[in-house]
């Protein structure tokens, strides 16, 4: 990576990390509700109103606000894959602000490279797992 | 004793003419047109399951769902949530790939898209990977597009920044991929 690929990665680990705190001051949760600015957001889901059921993602952003604020418990009920999701984004900020000063060799790019495939194949399994547990 | 061992193979075989970034996003974009066929069959086909299954269950043209919209088959029609734009378009890109990135790769080195561009996925010393690798750099391809918010950019913009122009699923198999004609 040359410099200005160096800079990138800084700033998308910044704007990453900004993402994150913004959604932990603006964005509220509890297990039934969201606020967001502190107005009551009403989304439906499409799926779930059409028939009956809850789909992969039900639940999905009240468990990424409710993880943002600590409450794991609460958020891993409501859909696992939101504790999964912000930590996966952490880490990914993460290396991307330390890519500067670590640098990216042959060897470390391989283990990103399966490192990432192997999260996002986690993410998904674990969303479509509790979906298929939570079907009646 | 050691020291009278051959040196192991250099990861990189010298005057690899590696495919310019441009001509992959071309082949990767002809490969995504074969995937979104793949996705517009399992959508009219999710139409039809669900549509018999909706009028089975006796959810017709007159039930409404609590915002008072029409529900049932015609709900059926356009439908956008989240979870099927999140589950078709990788389902549809393994299915399609199983073909296209797997089978073709293996057997003649590239798929549509990459024969239209004319370029070729090889191993560390330029010959046709196995089949068994082919199927692993799809599933880090589609492993990578589940990575909220980066993974699909960072697969693709890769090469960019890349010596021999790798993307991450290039990476994580030892593949590269040469320019032939």
């Amino acid at each position: 990576m040359f410099r200005g690929q160096y800079l990138l990665s800084r700033l998308a680990g910044i704007f990453l990390f900004l993402g994150l705190v913004v959604l932990r001051v603006a964005a509220w949760a509890d297990s039934s509700q969201v606020w967001l600015f502190g107005r009551q957001l009403h989304w439906g889901c499409w799926f779930k109103e059409h028939f009956g059921l809850p789909c992969p993602t039900c639940g999905m952003t009240r468990s990424v606000i409710l993880t943002m604020h600590g409450d794991f418990h609460h958020a891993f009920l409501l859909n696992p894959a939101g504790p999964i999701l912000i930590a996966g984004l952490i880490l990914v900020a993460i290396i991307a602000l330390r890519l500067p000063l670590i640098g990216l060799k042959e060897v470390k790019s391989r283990q990103l490279a399966l490192g990432l495939s192997l999260y996002g194949w986690v993410f998904v399994s674990v969303m479509l797992g509790q979906w298929t547990f939570r079907l009646p | 004793m050691a020291e009278n061992w051959p040196p192991p193979p250099s990861p990189e075989v010298p005057n690899m003419n590696y495919a310019l970034w441009v001509d992959r996003v071309i082949a990767a974009l002809a490969d995504a047109g074969i995937a979104l066929l793949v996705m517009f069959v399992l959508y009219v086909l999710l139409f039809v399951v669900g549509g018999i299954g909706s009028a089975l269950l006796g959810a017709g043209e007159a039930a409404v769902n609590p915002r008072g919209e029409p529900g049932g088959l015609s709900g059926l029609f356009g439908c956008s949530t989240c979870c099927l734009f999140f589950i078709l378009p990788p389902v549809s890109y393994l299915a399609a790939g199983l073909l296209n990135k797997v089978y073709l790769v293996s057997k003649r080195g590239y798929s549509v898209g990459q024969g239209l561009m004319k370029l070729k996925v090889v191993d560390s010393h330029g010959n046709l990977i196995p089949m068994g690798t082919a199927v692993l750099r799809l599933l880090c391809t589609v492993g990578l597009g589940f990575v909220p918010v980066v993974g699909g950019f960072l697969d693709l913009l890769w090469p960019l920044w890349d010596k021999q122009r790798q993307t991450l699923h290039d990476k994580a198999v030892g593949t590269f991929v040469v320019k032939t004609g």
